[in-house]
């Protein structure tokens, strides 16, 4: 066989890693991992009900991705800039860029965390990490960084099997998944279900499908195929996470230990140790490590072809620094900053983690509400617009999301003035 | 007016300075020399579509010389370009440079009692222009002691790729792109998303798009023969060297390339499916069946006859095979010893016997040894019965063997 070698697009790169994966890859990374966790370990079998209302609106803000795709051919900036203009496009790719710097963040703390479980201290951990990182996309070629974020994709599976090794109640846990219970009235319950909804449906992954699906080629008479791909990508996102949420509802929760609210996933590993046993404990740390690694690479490159396309600078990993000086630089300044904050003395780690889950819930109706005028615009999509079903699912994440939001930012302020 | 980005958003007033709306799109219409702007897209409500030889141009704003409801209506014509809905924020190539841009803003150039469009701008000013921050522009330079330079694209090098946003598929004409050479066609190509490339190969001419596919990347031409109809795909490979159609349908799926492969002539079908079975990396893959044999008994002038025939679809003419009646190579005769040859002597009277050949398993190194050593154009490649199965030409392997991995030369560092 010839080898192919182009690496000029985005989702020929991830292509191989395959959907399901890539979306897991997405959305369970460093932060969602320590939401999942967060959230199995304070609220128990209880909060795997939220999983089903995530699966349905992931699975339907992704299809609009890809159908956007499909028939334009175009990803979402390009796409937001033909249609709005410049500055409007300019505002977008900037709520993405300070989402995806949050969450890069995010990534560096979950890295740094989770090497600390094995020993590794934090001053060398993240240079190390953020050196192997530039030096994999700047030096490597196409085909490597391929294979590099393939076997990353499978590892994610160790979840899986530290959730089976936490012998859960199954029983309790599929009753629970299905049945609804919403104790709204902590700021506390409100935090982590935005926080799962930002991990899960980010302005990332909204940017990511549509870029993955041009790349992939499809056309209309596809657009089937395309739906049970993301649908797929949809249902394993929130597998895994079942998994990692079962995992410590089974032992942390069910064995009435108290977690700190600020906890991290890290020391949910370590609590997982005396009740799940030594093996589950370092897989969890393991799995959160590798998590960590494959975002901290993929936000940052994400950011850099999503902005580069939309303001038509030159890209791709197969081009020299000389040849793509914003789009390297662009990379170059998401982990150096994102190293830099992790590595700032007395920072929380830990909330560095969470905190970005929330933004990200935050920013993302103003992507969901471009994604819904162009879905809707006859002159852009044709016969391929929204059916009524799915503007209101969409609809509804996003007021969802807003009402949320102006709930978490309003009620501290609230009860501040009440005071 | 001097920028498109000025002119949008801008007030128009009526006589009585009662205002009419604000502007929405410009409209150009082709001329001999550059595209004249004949109308104004007015917005207030509904559209309203004004000639430009009514408007005035003010410090900051339009007027019109009449009164609200007096105003003239201009009627679109076919050829019209809309500016901000076709080109500004669009990807056009840039046929000068032979890049795909994006329009940061679109110049026009004041004469006498009319504006025309100059170029687009696709510089880094012009975007901070777009954005309405080209303040950042000086700031910069003084930063980096350098001038943030103006870059206009003359619109004689700007090819557009769409007409409109939509699904509605116009056949572009693409008369600049097609006036390149194809590798520089193909170099276009490959920095445009899958289905720009696969337009634009759909408007190609069919011998353009022949010429053009085999200068891109091994993928990206599977990619696109992959993506258009059969039929369409088995035109273009048709007039293709058997050998690059060949190395296209080898890189696609069974079912795909049979169903293209059935599409062909089944002369060229035949040539391409042999080719097929040959490995890749192999001299039975880098090979070709267009080569120009003939049989021992012809005289030179009957050679000569029938390399005037085929000549235009061979790729090399510079050897003549000599072939028996049975497919065996026999000889080798070069174009110069056939035009100083006597016209009715028998080629195998002056053909060179001791043919230096390869066999189909041969690597492409060895090859390249072959050519190294014996100063070759192109070689045959025959089997252990010394059937002649087809020939290697230089530029076919210089494609696959890169130079510096050739043999006997120095690495370059």
């Amino acid at each position: 066989m010839r080898s192919r070698i182009s690496g000029k697009r985005l989702g020929l790169l991830l292509a191989a890693v395959g959907p399901g994966l890539i979306a897991a890859a997405a959305d369970n990374d460093a932060g969602g991992i320590t939401t999942y966790s967060l959230a199995g370990a304070r609220f128990g079998y209880s909060f795997l009900w939220v999983l089903i209302l995530i699966t349905f609106s992931l699975a339907i803000t992704q299809e609009m991705g890809a159908r956007m795709a499909i028939v334009t051919g175009k990803g979402l900036g390009g796409l937001i800039r033909e249609r709005f203009g410049a500055k409007w496009a300019a505002f977008a790719i900037l709520v993405m860029l300070v989402a995806n710097l949050g969450t890069t963040i995010a990534e560096f703390a979950g890295i740094a965390i989770s090497l600390r479980i094995f020993g590794v201290p934090v001053l060398i951990s993240v240079p190390v990490a953020a050196l192997t990182i530039y030096l994999l996309i700047a030096k490597f070629d196409f085909r490597r960084v391929q294979q590099v974020f393939l076997l990353s994709g499978f590892l994610y599976l160790s979840y899986v099997v530290s959730g089976l090794l936490a012998k859960p109640d199954w029983s309790l846990a599929l009753a629970r998944t299905v049945q609804p219970s919403i104790p709204l009235t902590s700021t506390a319950y409100l935090l982590m279900f935005v926080a799962t909804v930002g991990t899960t449906i980010t302005p990332w992954g909204q940017f990511f499908i549509q870029s993955y699906i041009v790349d992939k080629r499809l056309n209309t008479e596809d657009l089937s195929y395309a739906r049970a791909d993301v649908y797929l990508g949809g249902f394993f996102t929130n597998f895994v996470a079942f998994f990692i949420i079962v995992a410590c509802a089974a032992t942390i929760w069910a064995a009435g230990v108290r977690i700190d609210p600020s906890a991290s996933a890290a020391q949910l590993a370590v609590a997982l140790r005396p009740l799940a046993g030594r093996f589950a404990s370092t897989l969890f740390a393991f799995g959160l490590l590798n998590a960590s690694l494959l975002g901290a690479a993929i936000l940052p490159l994400t950011s850099s072809y999503a902005a580069s396309e939309t303001f038509g600078w030159e890209a791709g990993i197969d081009k020299r620094f000389r040849e793509a000086p914003i789009f390297y630089g662009m990379f170059a300044f998401f982990i150096a900053v994102a190293s830099v904050v992790v590595l700032l003395p007395g920072l929380p780690l830990l909330q560095i983690m969470f905190l970005p889950q929330v933004l990200n819930g935050m920013l993302l109706p103003v992507i969901l509400i471009f994604v819904l005028k162009i879905t809707n615009d006859r002159s852009v999509m044709g016969k391929y617009t929204n059916s009524r079903a799915f503007n209101a699912v969409a609809v509804l994440t996003a007021a969802v999301m807003i009402i949320l939001t102006v709930l978490l930012l309003g009620l501290p302020l609230a009860a501040r003035f009440a005071q | 007016m001097q920028f498109l980005t000025q002119a949008l958003g801008r007030k128009v007033f009526d006589s009585i300075g009662e205002p009419v709306g604000k502007v929405r799109d410009v409209i150009v219409t082709p001329a001999e020399h550059l595209p004249l702007v004949t109308a104004l897209v007015i917005g207030n409500g509904r559209e309203l579509i004004i000639p430009y030889y009514q408007v005035r141009e003010e410090v900051g704003r339009f007027s019109l010389p009449v009164r609200k409801d007096r105003i003239a209506q201009y009627s679109p014509r076919e050829g019209d370009i809309w500016l901000r809905r076709s080109v500004l924020d669009r990807q056009i190539v840039d046929v000068h440079d032979y890049k795909v841009v994006r329009v940061n803003d679109v110049r026009f150039v004041e004469t006498p009692g009319q504006v025309r469009l100059l170029g687009v701008d696709a510089s880094t000013r012009g975007l901070l222009r777009e954005l309405g921050i080209e303040w950042v522009a000086s700031v910069l330079r003084t930063l980096i002691r350098k001038p943030i330079p103006e870059k206009i694209i003359a619109w004689d090098n700007v090819e557009t790729l769409e007409q409109a946003a939509g699904p509605i598929k116009l056949k572009i004409p693409l008369q600049k792109l097609s006036r390149l050479h194809p590798a520089d066609i193909a170099d276009i190509i490959e920095q445009m998303n899958p289905m720009q490339r696969t337009d634009v190969i759909e408007s190609l001419d069919i011998q353009t798009a022949a010429d053009v596919l085999p200068e891109a990347s091994a993928e990206i031409q599977a990619e696109i023969i992959e993506d258009l109809d059969p039929e369409h795909a088995s035109d273009i490979l048709e007039e293709m060297d058997p050998d690059e159609a060949a190395d296209i349908l080898g890189d696609l799926s069974q079912e795909r390339s049979e169903e293209i492969l059935k599409e062909m002539g089944p002369e060229e079908a035949e040539d391409v499916r042999e080719l097929l079975t040959y490995e890749d990396e192999t001299a039975g893959g880098l090979m070709t069946t267009d080569y120009v044999a003939v049989p021992s008994e012809s005289t030179a002038q009957e050679t000569i006859n029938y390399l005037r025939e085929l000549a235009p679809d061979a790729e090399t003419i510079y050897y003549v095979y000599v072939v028996t009646g049975d497919g065996k190579l026999a000889g080798i005769i070069s174009l110069r010893d056939l035009i100083v040859a006597q016209p009715d002597i028998a080629v195998c009277e002056f053909m060179v016997t001791r043919v230096i050949h390869v066999h189909p398993e041969a690597f492409p190194r060895e090859v390249a040894e072959l050519f190294q050593k014996y100063n070759l154009l192109a070689v045959p490649v025959v089997d252990y019965d010394n059937l002649l199965k087809g020939i290697i030409t230089v530029d076919d392997l210089l494609e696959h063997v890169p130079a510096q991995a050739w043999p006997g030369r120095p690495r370059s560092t």
